[in-house]
Order: structure tokens, then sequence, then C-alpha cells
């Protein structure tokens, strides 16, 4: 079974419709395998990977932890928000 | 979509002409096909095929020597076999790779600090490597358009104080009094901690001349941040607790950017004597390494700005940073509605490549 949804970022500015996802994919490798294609810089200053978060947008919001099943957290159409974990700063 | 058929790598020299080795590259292009598009809209304005068109990133060979060496890429648009656009960017895009490559080579002692070097750009044909996984999922990009609100600029500039001359090729940005204030009191309050917001408002267009404008309305205060002397992390909870209150306002604003604060004079060492203390580099305005990072992953839209207010011993210093070909520069901005007096603020440009470190704090 595969399930179609839409994703964005924060800023509201980026969407991407994401086709044919494997229902036995985790949300961890869902979201390695988005952010490239998304456009989403995924290093810190030092080399290391920045922490994105994943928000669904369905009945009021929830966060969705990596090793969630797709199949499981997701729905088709539903609407996910990848949200950066970043540092400002010296 | 995005064709990007050739890697990038720096060869560094010694101002002495003593070659440094080559430095594989892996910059991040979101900013550059951002750019691209950005200027293909304001030319043509035909956002629907815009958002349809291939992107193409390809070297600019070197006129003399020839690939692999380049002078730099261009970045092409086409839409069902019509040029939409094309941006040229030079060699000098890859400025901060190259500096952030000679940092290894001071480590090693090849170059000395402060050492002046040069770097060379080349480009390779990319390895045609079969997929490690091959992968199912199918991305397809929604073009966003941008959200336009028709206005009047000359009668905002009328209304506005210009700070630090605004540059006629950049994008203006008005920012009223009211968020310059805020945003000092805000980092007031911090005392020596870090603090940020996020900045809202509306892309406006002059009907007549087609001028596009960014007109801040509102901070954000950041909410469910880790804030310390020197950092401020952005949490999830941070842009859930954003998009409620966008949602809330319900005044079809949108993201413009964001502001935080450099507790300069709690930075700078105390036992420095005042005029010393002046002179101290953590009382100016600066983007760092971390600011450019976070400015890049999540505002990257050309359009997009950075507001860093300075906390120094004599007041509050406003700066604003934002992309100007697909880099990020300091830049000049409008304050409107700047006719009331205020003392603690004085705008001044930050220096783009100020990566700070007191001497005698470090020692």
């Amino acid at each position: 079974m595969r399930l179609n949804i839409t994703a964005r970022d924060v800023t509201n500015q980026r969407h991407v419709r994401v086709q044919k996802i494997p229902s036995d994919y985790t949300v961890g490798e869902l979201t390695d395998e988005l952010l490239p294609k998304m456009q989403l810089n995924r290093l810190d200053p030092g080399g290391q990977p920045i922490h994105f978060d994943v928000r669904l947008e369905r009945d009021g919001g929830r966060h969705l932890n990596r090793t969630e099943i797709v199949g499981d957290a997701l729905q088709d159409n539903d609407e996910v928000v990848f949200m950066p974990r970043i540092m400002a700063g010296m | 979509m995005i064709e990007n058929p050739f890697t990038y790598a720096l060869e560094l020299f010694s101002g002495a002409n003593r070659s440094l080795g080559q430095f594989a590259t892996d910059p991040h292009w979101g900013s550059v096909v951002e750019w691209a598009r950005f200027e293909a809209w304001r030319r043509a304005g035909d956002a629907a095929r815009i958002g349809e068109a291939k992107v193409n990133i390809e070297p600019v060979a070197d006129g003399t020597a020839g690939l692999p060496y380049a002078t730099g890429f261009k970045v092409r648009l086409t839409h069902r076999r019509t040029t939409l656009g094309e941006s040229v960017f030079s060699q000098t895009w890859f400025d901060q790779l190259a500096r952030d490559a000679s940092a290894t080579r001071v480590a090693q002692g090849e170059l000395k600090a402060g050492e002046t070097f040069y770097f060379k750009l080349l480009a390779y044909p990319r390895p045609v490597d079969a997929p490690a996984k091959a992968s199912t999922i199918e991305v397809v990009e929604i073009w966003q358009p941008i959200p336009l609100k028709m206005s009047d600029l000359q009668s905002l500039t009328a209304q506005a104080t210009p700070v630090d001359d605004p540059h006629p090729d950049d994008v203006p940005v008005f920012i009223p009094h009211h968020v310059i204030e805020e945003t000092a009191t805000m980092t007031e309050k911090a005392g020596a901690n870090e603090t940020g917001s996020i900045l809202i408002g509306h892309l406006r267009c002059d009907p007549g001349t087609r001028q596009i404008a960014v007109v801040v309305t509102a901070i954000i205060p950041a909410k469910h941040v880790e804030a310390s002397r020197d950092s401020l992390t952005f949490t999830a909870q941070t842009w859930s607790d954003v998009d409620a209150a966008l949602t809330l306002r319900q005044s079809d604003e949108i993201i413009l950017g964001w502001a935080h604060s450099h507790p300069g004079k709690f930075w700078c060492n105390p036992q420095c004597s005042a005029e010393r203390r002046r002179e101290c580099a953590y009382m100016k305005p600066f983007f760092s390494a971390h600011d450019r990072t976070l400015h890049e992953t999540v505002f990257s839209k050309p359009f997009h700005i950075a507001l860093v207010v300075t906390n120094t011993d004599v007041g509050m210093i406003h700066s604003l940073y934002g992309w100007q070909r697909a880099l990020i520069h300091p830049r000049g901005f409008h304050i409107l509605n700047s006719n009331r007096p205020s003392t603690a603020v004085a705008a001044k440009t930050g220096d783009p490549t100020h990566e700070k470190t007191c001497p005698i704090t470090a020692s």
C-alpha cells in the first residue's frame, strides 16, 4: 500500500506533493528522503545534521516520532510540516 | 525538477601562487534556485510557468583555460523548451566556502591566519552512480505564487526614514517604528541572554511601477526557544506557536523573516576600559555562521530578511541582512512612522564576514 501526502516548510512558502510513499516506511526514512528533495539545508556550520521534527496537521496537529510507521501515522492527503530545531548565535 | 550534472571543487592558492590543494564542495543550492526564479518572475511575472519550469545548473567555463576551470555557474529555467530566464552567478558565490576551506589549511599550518589566499573554481561532470536504494517516492513541487498586495509605494516611502542607504537594486524593506522599539525592549529585558522573534507582514507591489516591497507589520516573539548568552535555539514548538499566532491574527500576513539579539555588552570583557569596549568587535553588528545557516535553512526566499539587534554600552543597534544574488548581505531599510523620538535606536549596517572572538576573553 502506498500513500500520497503534501509536505511544507515552516514559512508555508515551500510545498511539495509526495506520492507513492510505501506504508512500511518509518517517518525517519521519509524525512531523510524528502529533505534534500525539498531543497532544505541539512547541515549546520560544523557539518552536523540539522534535526527536523515532523508535525502532522490533522485533528489539531501532533508531532510524529521518527520511529512511527507511515501506514499507521498518516492517511492519504495528510499534510506534514518539517520544523527544524536550529540555532542562531556566535 | 532540478538538473545539476556537475560537481564543484575549489583549488586554493597562497598569495605566493603555491597550490594548497583542491576541496570538494557540497553547496546548498536552494537559495540559488529561489533567486533565479525570483529574477525570472520579476522580469516576466509569469508565476505559473516559472513554478513548473525545469531548473538546470551548469558551469560557466573559463574563457581561457576552459573546463574544468569555471568563472561561475548559470541557472536556466525552461518550460516546454522555452527559456524563461537565466541567472549567472560569479565564483564569488563560493567565497564563504573558500574561507571555510582555508581554515583547514590554517589548522594544518600551510596557511597563516589572516594570510591572503585566492581560489579557482573547478567543475567536473557528476559521476553517474547506480542509486544506493531505488526510491519509489515521487516528489512534485507545488509552486507557491508570491502573495502580493497592491499598494502605492511612493506614499509608503514618504512616511519612512531610510537607514543605511538602501540600495536601488534591493527590494525595499519597510519596518514600522514600533517593531524597532519592541525588538529593542525584548533585547533589554533578555539581559545577558539572546532573544528572538519572527517578522511578519506583506509583500506589496506598486500597481504603477510594479516594484515590490517587503512591508513588516508586526513581530511574533519566539516562544519555547532555548536561549543562552551566546545562542538561541528555535524548537519545533516555536514554529508551531508562530503558525498558531498567524492563524489567529487573520490578516493574510506571511512570514517575512526573523529577528534576534546579540547581547554584545555582556559578551565584551567587563575588565576592558570604556574606550576599548567601544572598539570591541562584540559591540558591532555581525551575522555569524550559525545565523547564516539558520537564514539559509528556514528563510531562503529572496525577500526574506533578518534583523539583528546588538545591545551595546551606548544603546541598541539595529542592522538588517537579506539576500542579494543568493548570498546573504547587510542591507539598508526604511523605518516607517519614525517621527517619534527614540534615544535607544541607532541603526547601522553589519559586517557580513564578521566572526568575532575577543582575544582578551578567549585567553
